[in-house]
């Protein structure tokens, strides 16, 4: 009898497999193959590039979180045109072309590459060269309303926008120009150094009818310098009682670098709910791209913030909002956005909505759109929460209770609102909302090495080129924006662009 | 096998329950297996039919002496029979109170007490029971109406414009409750043996039985039948009407 020796154990793969995508090499940026899996409760991705090896990094904290997380969404949006043809697959085709999912919900211009900061989080690389040409400009926005007829939400970004000299040229052209109307908000990203110095500017930003989305990522000495290169807390306060003395619209836009001013998510949002003027603070967790991806954390291992990271983050350290209360935003991928509408309480404070409502109508009033809809779906919301607040408590039991106050409020609301009798326009009734509610935002940009084109493939945060195309942001600010012949014209001679159909 | 009442089960609060329609919707409610709680007010003999008439179908019953027209009442009804009962299933509005006076001669005090009892006191009980059936996603109300509400026949101002108001109140709620899946019904009556029959001049009501094309008035209980109906699990589409229940008078 002959023994054989028995066969050495067979090892395990180390997590379970959830789904296969593509994605970048971090280091020559070429599109590989990808997978995620589930390991320890976590989410990672894993890759190979042929000639720089195998990567991994982590894409959710919580894997029972992310898998719960992909049920929330909706059927997507066309735009009216596509720009480009489906030749390479995604994400090498952008602008949008056909086969993307989802319309432009956010557009993002970006009117110049001139900034007098060097922040070393910044996503992108300024060059320091490129001032759009009037007619340029024109031409991009013609395109934007050619491709969706109307939009919530753009912004003039940059390089820093406020310093381009035909500025408030280009805030009137969208907001009082051809398309008057058509786009419901104009939003400029802005450090606010010119705002928060110059009364004459600030005076004319406000006459604009823009918004500021002003980044302000901390609320004490010291980060400033780690994050943006130099002290600039005296200058963001002063912007601040210049927003407030003026009553500038604003949006607040807190860059998040965990070690760096992770510790202050709670403090940021709790600043930016007490000031009138905010009507949202959004939370971008570092993306490791642009100056961010080369001079900050060059290698991030160690350094990521994943979406429900954040959400424990706030509810560490927030009094009153928790983590469940944020819910991704159907109209983008589940890892992209995530977000909480706060409602207004008579007495002035804020409590958040999913705290109350019903989530399945919550979501619809979130559908496809960045802010929260302003029609009969939100009544319809409002009134189920009153209905199940009332009959929670039984009759006779009218004792001042917590509910009461939201009973209240949202009776409030409602009478003043949506009221039959005398019925308000949509215009009225979308700024009743407005003055009623905040929201929350998380926004995780992908970097090199954590793009997925599962979630490109859905993005809603498109950047607007001068030629009519339309690019999801992470696509572009990986892969598109070193070949963007207007900040690096050497560059874009030598490579492929997608095909303008 | 043994045939299930149309109310098995359900908790029922039938206001002005002692004589006329109130007595008859009562005891066909207990006939068809409900617990029943009645209001009465000032008639305690009438009451105490009502109870027997309950009684003898082995049902549970409540008998609630108050006055509706005070604005605690309606609630005070409510979680009397919350707490006996643990809710109510179902609400049948039916305390009223006319009075045959000539338009130009009522003045406001007998305004507001017809208004009170045929409208306040069942807005107000509407919304009392309304709290629970919201919270148990379940419910009915029947609000007896009458056909003075809706056709221009003889009947005093006040006590129509009382039942027209409880027409909107009826068609408004059906929509708000709709969701919550309360239904909510009217039943416009014509004239009934008991209750404010005898509150009807004897011409008007000779017209009336000239105009029935059942030749009589009604007897309570046949008003009772269609009410246990419109209260019933039976009852799943049948919202916001409000169903004649007048042998044809109008037909």
């Amino acid at each position: 009898m002959i023994f054989l020796p028995s066969p050495p154990p067979k090892r395990s793969r180390d997590g379970a497999f959830l789904f296969y995508t593509r994605s970048l090499c971090p280091q020559c940026r070429g599109v590989i193959d990808a997978h995620l899996l589930i390991r320890d409760g976590q989410v990672f991705m894993q890759k190979r590039c042929p000639e720089h090896g195998r990567f991994e990094v982590i894409v959710s904290n919580d894997a029972e979180y992310y898998v719960r997380s992909l049920s929330y969404t909706k059927p997507g949006t066309e735009p009216y045109r596509f720009a480009t043809r489906v030749e390479h697959g995604c994400p090498s085709d952008c602008g949008l072309c056909e086969d993307h999912l989802q319309h432009t919900c956010t557009a993002i211009l970006e009117i110049n590459d001139k900034c007098d900061l060097t922040c070393p989080v910044c996503i992108v690389r300024n060059q320091n060269r490129y001032s759009m040409p009037f007619e340029d400009f024109q031409r991009a926005v013609d395109s934007l309303i050619e491709a969706e007829g109307e939009l919530a939400v753009l912004f003039l970004s940059g390089g820093e926008p406020t310093l381009h000299p035909r500025f408030f040229d280009m805030c009137d052209y969208v907001l009082r120009g051809p398309h008057e109307g058509r786009i419901k908000r104009l939003l400029i990203s802005t450090h606010g150094r010119r705002i928060a110095s110059n009364t004459r500017f600030a005076e004319r930003f406000k006459a604009s009818g823009a918004y500021a989305s002003l980044q302000f990522d901390t609320l004490r000495p010291g980060v400033y310098p780690v994050m943006r290169g130099v002290e600039l807390l005296e200058m963001k306060m002063q912007c601040i009682e210049r927003i407030a003395e003026l009553d500038i619209p604003t949006v607040l836009v807190s860059t998040v670098s965990k070690g760096d001013n992770s510790d202050e998510v709670g403090a940021l949002i709790d600043f930016g709910v007490q000031m009138d003027q905010v009507s949202s603070v959004v939370i971008q967790p570092m993306a490791h791209t642009g100056d961010g991806g080369d001079r900050f954390h060059a290698d991030p291992a160690g350094h990521r913030l994943t979406m429900p990271e954040i959400h424990g983050l706030v509810g560490a350290q927030s009094k009153w909002l928790k983590a469940e209360h944020f819910y991704p935003v159907p109209c983008s991928h589940p890892s992209c956005y995530t977000a909480t509408y706060l409602f207004k309480m008579n007495d002035g404070s804020f409590r958040a909505l999913p705290e109350f409502v019903n989530i399945r109508q919550y979501l619809d009033a979130m559908a496809n759109q960045a802010v929260i809809r302003s029609d009969d779906k939100l009544e319809r919301m409002l009134l189920d929460a009153v209905m199940a607040l009332w009959s929670a408590t039984k009759v006779g039991d009218e004792a001042p209770c917590e509910n009461e106050v939201l009973v209240n409020s949202f009776k409030t609301f409602l009478k003043d609102t949506f009221n039959s009798r005398n019925p308000l326009s949509p215009t009225e009734v979308e700024r009743r909302t407005e003055a009623r509610s905040k929201a929350i935002f998380i926004h995780a940009f992908m970097d090199a090495w954590d793009l997925d084109v599962a979630r490109l493939k859905k993005c809603c945060t498109h950047y607007v080129m001068p030629d009519g195309r339309l690019m999801p942001g992470c696509s572009y600010n990986n892969l598109y924006r070193q070949r963007d012949e207007r900040f690096f014209p050497a560059a874009a001679e030598a490579t492929h662009l997608p095909v303008v159909s | 096998m043994v045939a299930e009442g149309l109310l098995d089960g359900k908790r029922v609060l039938v206001t002005g329950g002692s004589g006329g329609i109130g007595r008859g919707i009562s005891t066909v409610a207990a006939g068809e297996g409900a617990r029943v709680a009645f209001t009465w007010h000032r008639n305690a003999e009438g009451a105490a039919a009502t109870q027997s008439a309950i009684e003898s179908h082995g049902a549970a019953c409540l008998s609630i002496s108050c006055d509706l027209t005070d604005p605690q009442t309606a609630d005070n009804v409510v979680r009397r029979i919350e707490e006996e009962w643990q809710g109510v299933d179902v609400l049948f509005n039916n305390a009223g109170v006319s009075a045959s006076i000539p338009f130009v001669l009522i003045d406001d005090a007998e305004l507001a007490a017809v208004m009170e009892l045929n409208f306040f006191a069942a807005f107000r009980l509407c919304r009392a029971a309304a709290r629970g059936m919201i919270r148990r996603k379940h419910g009915r109300i029947v609000n007896i109406s009458s056909i003075v509400a809706s056709r221009s026949i003889a009947g005093p101002p006040h006590y129509a414009a009382s039942k027209g108001a409880l027409d909107g109140l009826t068609r408004s709620l059906a929509h708000e409750l709709g969701p919550y899946n309360i239904l909510v019904n009217g039943i416009a009556a014509g004239i009934f043996d008991g209750g404010l029959r005898a509150s009807i001049p004897e011409h008007h009501q000779r017209r009336y039985l000239d105009a029935c094309a059942l030749g009589r008035v009604g007897a309570p209980a046949e008003c009772g039948e269609l009410a246990a109906w419109l209260a019933s699990e039976r009852n799943t589409y049948t919202n916001g009407a409000i169903v004649w229940a007048d042998g044809g008078t109008l037909a």
